[in-house]
């Protein structure tokens, strides 16, 4: 047993040895040449298949390139489009650019485009995007309610020559050439060898686009993509990009913090302290076109006099939150769409979005009150608690109710008990476009069109009628929706909070990030600091 | 001996049994829809969730699935997250690094807590004595998660001597600072019994022989103390392995290292069925065979438990 | 200082363990009275929050104002004001009623199963023993989160007292292992083995012999245990399944302000304090009773 203390002296001392060495090895900071950028991402990243992804925005958009693009102006452009055109806003003809190839040097083609999209809409696949299809006439086909679809073709696609196509929609939407823009991506092209193994493809896609992704995705490794040397589109102004995964935001902004990282996501408790821990020019908050509701249980007859929804609506001070909770990052909401959407009824909400606490008890008090206690319902472990529980406490202090705000464990929970319709009061409603215009947000909450589902309250079929009309106009402005947002504010089905910055922290490395309108940075044209 | 083995092994197996099927229970009773939940706040189109249902048999009844799921763990598979992901594959790039993590911690807690312990032990009724004591109990009230957010921020950001996020910098620079706040947790009570056994065996009548009859106290210290007190520190240590494993759960969250317990609890979050069941019947397999171990361990320790 | 076994055949060992040695042994002892003089003001604090908070200023724990969020400490607000601009102090004190409640029950709770499962298995032994180790097997081996969190979810409310149960259906096995191996190790001395020689009843033995000597080492650390469960507390809430507002704890309180820590260190130090405290104080009772049970301890 001597021989065993010994040991034990001897290893505390091999311990305290390292423990020094630690000390004395500073963390090493940026290294390699400028042009590699290392990107913190916090989100599971199980599929990279560009119509399953739904947490690989920055990769997927650098990877590939899309149809049209949509800058942070909201202006309109071609990528991989030569042009997009329609006479009755219903068969859209797609033209590509020549001289296109994927990244195993195959040309990209109509063929291409069409099956991609193909495999993307067809039911038995369960790609998770696929609802961005739902647009194409067919898509119903090969989604039926019952049993395997008859057909794997979407009817409304036609190839015309190698390098155009024509696409038929279910009706008319002039929004479609939005619709096709950097974010939606079930519309990115897949080469013909995808089709082969679409799991492989999944860990290792080849795509369109200025970078190709060098290694096969592994669970809990970094994925790197560097440069496609024959891209046909505008050069990149990075040569390498790294994507670290992390377990979530905060904790790859607090190795960002440490300078280990160029560019992360700001999570949301970290609002208010962002200011302190990076310089002004380290800090890049993009409206995103993202907009966050307090929703209400329409099955609940306690909220069916439009004078409780607004009471409650003007009982919250959305200025103080923002400042308190949001670092004043945020915006409060004065219509039921961002303001970044083109034609966007600004101020629409009125009086009902600005706090007045007297107003709001006297309107409750006219609505006859409110019975029992009012139980804000919110998807738990998403950095939200803050929010609800400072709302539970204006409503409690403002409106004299027994207002208390509850997480549930996650998503899973919350989903299923919003679309059971078994919430018991009001609760988070939250929707982030992938292309800016009014339409997406509009559609996806308050129609009866597979999105939220029950997020917008009763459907108002005025709203219904104002949309499609919208749809169908050939105007470009988003005017056109405005119409369907006066329904919204006179009948009052949800409560808008706040609309969405997208916000971002660099290292010294990152000269400036470039905004797109869809709220994520541009990879490809960061620009780096002693370029 | 061989009859007690081989009893503890059968126990052993229907003790897994019992524990996975509880747990797959439990998982799938849980409320909410894990296929609704997929997309987040953007919800996949309703055939898409009928379809990933029918896929990953939700649509059966439970006591077929478990049939089902065993029938896969027959043949070594462990089946497949709603993402599509192999579970088997995830558990193996995951389950080298929480281990490493465990035993590292596990290690300090030995070394600190034996060293800790003799101390106190030593110089019984001392002031360090006491502030062993008092201060292994006062590290331990403090909650996991405040103690690694803000070693995490003291020893990681302000000093810069140790990496904060991932296990990139290889064992043992990244594993030491998360390892050593789990290890705080065990200290108290596997010191606590050290110092007590070291009381008692200095104070015996034995001892005071030896010593009388000449005997260093290195030496005493090192062949009756250092025996006696083994048994029970080797038996807490085992319980201990318990409290381990959850507090990586947290340590992994809040340093960005990919192991099992974050992959178990963003399982439970996400209610990934097939990927709780499967992590959850690892830990409590490690669980039973260390314990059987250590019973066994403890009986070469100490003689005067028997199994019979 | 006597040795255990002749101590026990002459009778003085049972000295300790009755009422008026054990006073006698405990009120001589600094730290007990230290101890009970903090566990006095804290439940104190306990029993009457609102009354004491409003002394120094908010007494509402819940009337908050945001646009005074994350205040630093001031006349109105000796402790500052939290993440929602609500008075620290009075959360503090408010937060002590749940936070003991549920440390003490848990412990309480635990303790109780603990000592009656593993008093019959170190001494009964036999399938008795091998029924409670592997039941204490499957709960050990059991991952605490997901029974924590299938326990807490699928329970309408959270209330403090499930989360206690919760808590202490988890940690029973610990002890329960602890107390079986030290009975069984008593149960092989020489002065039990000597008492079952003198004809005394299995009850008797186990009463006054076997469960004294085995239970000192468990109170030890039993004391230690209530920090512990008020941290696991905090945990719980950090992870999204422990308690949450309207519930005022130090865990809730904990959880929310880690997240502001740096610009607001306030609202993590003063629950710190407290809990530490407490703990503390705990302790300190722990280990006077525990001297003052063990005769051995003496000096």
């Amino acid at each position: 047993m001597r021989g065993l203390l010994k040991g034990v002296g001897a290893t505390s001392v091999a311990f305290a040895l390292v423990l020094t060495g630690c000390s004395s090895t500073e963390a090493d900071g940026g290294e390699g040449s400028p042009a590699e950028l290392v990107i913190g991402s916090s989100d599971p990243v199980p599929n990279l298949v560009p119509g399953r992804q739904s947490n690989a925005f920055g990769l997927t958009m650098s990877v590939f390139s899309p149809l049209t693009f949509l800058d942070a102006e909201g202006e309109l452009s071609y990528v991989a489009a030569e042009s997009v055109e329609s006479d009755d806003q219903i068969t859209w003809t797609i033209t590509l650019r020549d001289g296109w190839t994927f990244h195993d040097g195959t040309p990209v083609t109509a063929q291409d485009y069409v099956d991609s999209w193909n495999t993307v809409a067809y039911g038995p696949n369960a790609f998770e995007n696929s609802g961005q299809l739902a647009v194409i006439a067919g898509y119903a086909d090969l989604n039926p309610a019952e049993g395997e679809p008859a057909t794997d073709e979407l009817s409304g696609l036609a190839v015309i020559d190698d390098l155009t196509f024509s696409v038929t929609l279910n009706r008319a939407d002039s929004q479609f050439p939005v619709q096709l823009s950097q974010a939606q991506t079930a519309f990115y092209p897949m080469p013909q060898s995808a089709f082969q193994d679409l799991d492989a493809y999944g860990k290792q896609p080849i795509g369109n686009g200025p970078f190709a992704v060098t290694t096969r995705w592994t669970e809990g490794e970094p994925i790197v993509a560097e440069r496609y040397q024959d891209y046909a589109g505008d050069e990149p102004t990075v040569d390498k990009i790294t994507w670290v995964p992390y377990s979530d935001r905060l904790t790859a902004y607090t190795d960002a913090l440490a300078g280990n990282v160029d560019i992360v996501r700001l999570p949301a408790n970290r609002m208010t302290q962002v200011a302190d821990d990076f310089e002004d020019d380290h800090i890049y908050s993009f409206s995103g076109p993202a907009i966050s509701y307090l929703s209400f249980p329409y099955w609940d007859a306690r909220f069916d006099d439009v004078r409780v929804r607004q009471a409650i609506s003007m009982a919250i001070d959305r200025d103080a939150i923002n400042e308190a909770l949001f670092g004043d990052l945020n915006a409060p909401a004065t219509a039921w769409t961002p303001s970044i959407m083109p034609g966007n009824p600004d101020g629409i909400c009125g009086e009902y979005c600005e706090y007045d606490p007297e107003a709001a008890a006297a309107l409750l008090a006219q609505a006859g009150g409110f019975e029992g206690e009012l139980t804000i319902h919110f998807p738990g472990g998403a950095g939200q608690d803050d929010l609800f529980n400072a709302i539970a406490n204006y409503l409690r202090q403002n409106l004299g109710v027994d207002a208390i705000a509850r997480p549930s464990v996650g998503w899973a929970e919350f989903s299923e008990d919003r679309n059971n319709k078994v919430l018991d009061g009001p609760f988070f409603a939250r929707w982030g476009a992938l292309y800016p215009s009014q339409q997406s947000t509009l559609r996806a909450v308050f129609t009866s069109a597979a999105g939220c589902t029950n997020c917008g309250g009763v459907i108002i079929p005025e709203v219904e009628q104002a949309l499609n009309d919208a749809d169908a106009s050939d105007s470009e402005d988003g005017e056109a929706y405005a119409a369907a947002q006066q329904h919204l504010a006179e009948g009052f089905p949800v409560v808008p909070l706040f609309e969405e910055s997208y916000n971002f922290v660099t290292s010294d490395k990152v000269a400036e990030l470039t905004a797109s309108a869809v709220g994520e940075p541009l990879l490809t044209d960061v620009i780096l600091a002693g370029d | 001996m061989t009859r007690y083995v081989s009893r503890r092994l059968l126990e052993l197996v229907i003790v897994f049994f019992g524990v996975t099927f509880v747990i797959y229970c439990a998982v799938f009773l849980l409320p909410g829809d894990p296929i609704a939940a997929l997309g987040g706040d953007r919800p996949l189109p309703e055939s898409v969730q009928k379809q990933l249902r029918s896929r990953y048999g939700l649509d059966l009844p439970i006591w077929q699935q478990y049939l089902d799921y065993l029938g896969g763990l027959a043949r070594g598979d462990f089946g497949t997250t709603f993402t599509g992901q192999s579970v088997g594959e995830q558990m193996a790039s995951r389950w080298p690094t929480t281990i490493k993590l465990a035993l590292t911690a596990w290690s300090l807690t030995v070394l600190i807590s034996v060293a800790l312990g003799l101390a106190a032990g030593l110089r019984h009724g001392s002031a360090l004595d006491r502030s062993v004591l008092l201060g292994t109990i006062v590290a331990e009230s403090v909650p996991i998660f405040v103690l690694g957010i803000m070693a995490q921020y003291i020893v990681g950001i302000t000093l810069g001597w140790a990496p904060i996020a991932g296990v990139d910098d290889g064992w043992p620079r990244a594993y030491l600072l998360p390892a050593l706040i789990i290890a705080v947790y065990g200290l108290a009570g596997v010191s606590r019994l050290m110092r007590g056994s070291l009381v008692d065996t200095m104070r015996s009548d034995f001892v005071r022989t030896l010593r009388a009859k000449g005997m260093s106290q290195g030496d005493v210290v090192g062949l009756h103390v250092m025996r006696n007190a083994a048994a029970p520190v080797v038996n807490l240590l085992a319980i201990q392995l318990g409290s381990l494993l959850g507090g990586t759960v947290v340590i992994e969250a809040i340093f960005n290292i990919n192991g099992v317990g974050q992959l178990l609890y963003k399982a439970i979050q996400d209610q990934e069925g097939t990927l709780v069941v499967g992590v959850a019947t690892t830990l409590v397999f490690i669980f039973l065979v260390t314990n059987l171990l250590v019973d066994i361990l403890s009986s070469v320790l100490d003689p005067r438990i028997r199994h019979d | 200082m006597t040795e255990p076994a002749t101590v026990a055949l002459d009778g003085t060992l049972d000295r300790a363990t009755t009422t008026q040695g054990l006073w006698a042994a405990l009120r001589s002892r600094v730290q007990f009275w230290v101890s009970l003089a903090l566990l006095t003001v804290l439940a104190i604090i306990a029993a009457v929050p609102g009354v004491l908070a409003g002394l120094f200023g908010e007494g509402d724990p819940r009337a908050c104002d945001l646009t005074a969020s994350n205040r630093p400490p001031t006349s109105g607000h000796l402790f500052g004001t939290d993440v929602q601009g609500c008075d620290v102090l009075a959360n503090v004190l408010f937060g002590a009623r749940t936070s003991l409640f549920i440390g003490l029950a848990t412990t309480a709770i635990c303790l109780v199963v603990a000592v009656t499962l593993g008093t019959l298995a170190g001494y009964a032994g036999g399938w008795l023993d091998a029924l409670i180790a592997r039941t204490a097997d499957v709960v050990l081996g059991f991952p605490f989160l997901l029974g924590a969190i299938i326990v807490l979810n699928t329970a309408p409310n959270r209330s403090p007292l499930l989360l206690a149960a919760v808590l202490a259906f988890f940690s029973w096995p610990t002890f329960a292992r602890l107390i079986r191996s030290s009975v069984r190790e008593v149960r092989e001395r020489e002065f039990v083995q000597a008492s079952h020689a003198l004809g005394l009843s299995q009850a008797r033995v186990v009463l006054t012999h076997v469960l004294p000597n085995s239970l000192a080492p468990t109170l030890a650390i039993a004391a230690t245990m209530v920090g512990g469960v008020i941290g696991a507390e905090a945990t719980l809430t950090f992870l999204g399944v422990g308690l949450v507002p309207p519930s005022i704890s130090w865990g809730v309180q904990l959880s929310t302000a880690q997240s502001y820590f740096q610009g607001a260190p306030h609202t993590v130090v003063f629950p710190s304090i407290f809990l530490t405290v407490t703990v503390i104080s705990l302790i300190m009772l722990g280990d006077a009773l525990r001297d003052a049970l063990d005769p051995r301890g003496r000096t």
